[in-house]
């Protein structure tokens, strides 16, 4: 048998799922010696073995990459909707670190997901807490290095993120979702009572953090990610929140306090 | 992109591995190492964990080479792959190496890619002469791109393809000795083929040239019933067996001490377990270390 022929066959015979359209392919594996032309129990059963490996690897992997959405669904559910999307939408890259990037919208489509509506949204939270840990490393801008601005100057300063870092909304409070899983017992959420919540998730100290924000500071922050200079961005706070101008300083100081920043520019004027 | 180091001052310059045992990597002992920096000879980690931009994984990985001389050990680059290479996955093990100055790289003798399907299992290859030009081709694109050479690992297998033309035993040695590469190898995967393919493991092992030995792996597997026979499964989730003990005493008795990795990937134990083992294997090697001086100096006194 050519290698080509062997190698493109056996592929779709590890992720298939059908048993009998395994039968109808076993014939173009090549048989050990000592077995007939029919695909042998034998046969079939060693091809269990790597069938089983692809699946399992691969599930392991889905699993460390979204262990609360398992905690939420159970293991059995969990590996059989992994199971589903490996098939579906097996890694395109040798390195698994960010394999189950299209994950969230797979459960957000998959008719079993549907009694969970806040499902995906969760999915899409640890999705991200993935991606800012291994973002690439940048410093941590400081109250100290923006008390060196000349304070007539400081409106004018736009203040960069860390690398991976996302401000995430969901109509769902996936961040107390999330916290309360991530411990051993979790208490009752009221979806009725608690409120939607705007996320921002970030790297602190080599670990993936989730900060609430309250309204006012995540509109503030996302007009700064934007690329906003800081008397815009809060301008802008300031048309949509109720804010008294003494407020901005308190704001800045919090968000700083975060270490979520890596530098800022002047406007017309490079610093960090 | 990878950045360069933050510690310029970390100029590994290909620290040589020891003729001794090293243990596998696993994040779950980042603890335990730089609390307790154990005597471990040398560590090897799989650089497709290891290819994100930043983050734990490298900070924590540059403080083990610090201290540690490092391999690396490929389970990605699919060197049989009839879909050839995936050159920008080399080139980024290569950015990774010229970070970490590891003093080893390897991958195996199998495939794991069907075009732009990745299947994540090191799959078995028919060991026909189209086979062999493939993998020749491919290693040597691969050592083209890293500027180096490889060690070729022997797999596992549960398939034993018909229409070889060729032993796996030979298949190894002559694409080693054709591309210039090196051979890793594992002497657990020797048993568990043989056992399941009803090779003969010794027959396999004394066959393979010392001189072309750069690296031995070690691990342990599973033993499943099943209605047609016992079959081995190459699982690295326990301790090394007697038998294959037994073979890597026998191995290093004929090619004398290597660098020895004790892998352990499934039901990671405490880092004390996987120290146990790589005693036991430095144990091992000691005494042929011992028998090879003792010769060395009989031969000196009787000259």
């Amino acid at each position: 048998m050519k290698l080509n022929h062997y190698q493109q066959n056996l592929s779709a015979l590890l992720l298939v799922a059908e048993i009998p359209e395994l039968h109808k392919l076993m014939d173009v594996l090549v048989m050990p010696p000592g077995t007939s032309a029919n695909p042998s129990e034998h046969t079939l059963q060693r091809l269990g073995i790597y069938r089983n490996n692809v699946l399992y690897s691969l599930s392991q992997a889905m699993a460390a990459q979204f262990p609360i959405v398992k905690k939420l669904v159970g293991d059995n559910f969990f590996f059989a909707l992994a199971r589903d999307y490996i098939r579906e939408q097996p890694p395109h890259e040798p390195s698994l670190t960010f394999y189950g990037d299209t994950f969230p919208a797979f459960i957000a489509e998959h008719e079993h997901c549907q009694v969970l509506p806040y499902l995906p949204d969760v999915a899409t939270l640890e999705w991200q807490c993935q991606k800012t840990l291994h973002a690439a490393d940048a410093p941590v801008l400081t109250t100290e290095q923006l008390s060196t601005i000349d304070p007539s100057q400081l409106g004018e300063l736009t203040l960069s993120l860390q690398p991976g870092a996302t401000l995430m909304c969901s109509d769902w409070p996936i961040d107390r979702i999330w916290r309360e899983n991530l411990g051993e017992e979790a208490n009752t959420i009221d979806l009725n009572v608690e409120k939607n919540a705007g996320l921002l998730i970030y790297r602190r100290q080599w670990q993936a953090t989730v900060v609430c924000l309250i309204p006012s500071a995540y509109c503030m922050l996302a007009r700064l990610n934007d690329g906003h200079s800081i008397s815009k961005s809060w301008e802008q706070a300031q048309a949509t929140y109720t804010l008294a101008d003494d407020e901005l300083g308190a704001l800045l100081v919090y968000l700083v306090g975060l270490d979520v920043f890596s530098g800022f520019t002047l406007t017309n004027t490079e610093g960090n | 992109m990878l950045t360069k180091p933050t510690n310029l001052s970390a100029d590994y310059g290909h620290t040589p591995i020891p003729a001794r045992a090293g243990i596998g990597l696993k994040p779950a002992h980042f603890g335990d190492i730089f609390e307790n920096t154990p005597e471990v000879d040398w560590f090897e980690i799989h650089p497709e964990n290891y290819l994100m931009s930043g983050g734990p994984m490298h900070h924590y990985l540059g403080r083990i080479r610090d201290s540690y001389p490092l391999s690396f050990h490929s389970i990605g680059m699919s060197l049989g792959s009839v879909s050839g290479i995936d050159e920008d996955h080399v080139r980024k093990i290569k950015h990774l190496a010229e970070r970490y100055q590891p003093a080893m790289i390897s991958d195996h003798l199998s495939w794991s890619r069907w075009h732009q399907t990745v299947l994540n299992d090191l799959l078995p290859m028919p060991y026909t002469y189209e086979a062999f030009t493939l993998m020749s081709d491919n290693v040597d694109k691969v050592q083209t791109i890293l500027g180096r050479s490889i060690a070729i690992e022997n797999p596992s297998s549960y398939f034993d393809l018909a229409g070889a033309e060729m032993d796996e035993c030979d298949f190894l040695v002559q694409l080693a000795r054709r591309s210039g590469a090196s051979i890793l190898l594992d002497v657990n995967n020797v048993y568990v083929s043989a056992c399941n393919h009803g090779w003969c493991a010794e027959n396999y092992l004394s066959r393979i040239p010392a001189e072309l030995v750069k690296e031995v792996h070690l691990a342990g597997h599973k033993v499943e019933p099943t209605e047609f026979g016992e079959v081995r499964i190459d699982d690295h989730g326990s301790q090394v067996c007697s038998a294959v003990w037994s073979l890597f005493e026998q191995t290093m008795q004929r090619i004398g001490p290597r660098p020895t990795l004790i892998e352990w990937d499934t039901d990671v134990p405490a880092f004390d377990v996987l120290l146990k083992q790589a005693r036991i294997a430095n144990q091992y090697i000691e005494t042929v270390s011992d028998h090879a001086r003792r010769r060395h100096i009989h031969i000196e006194v009787s000259k």
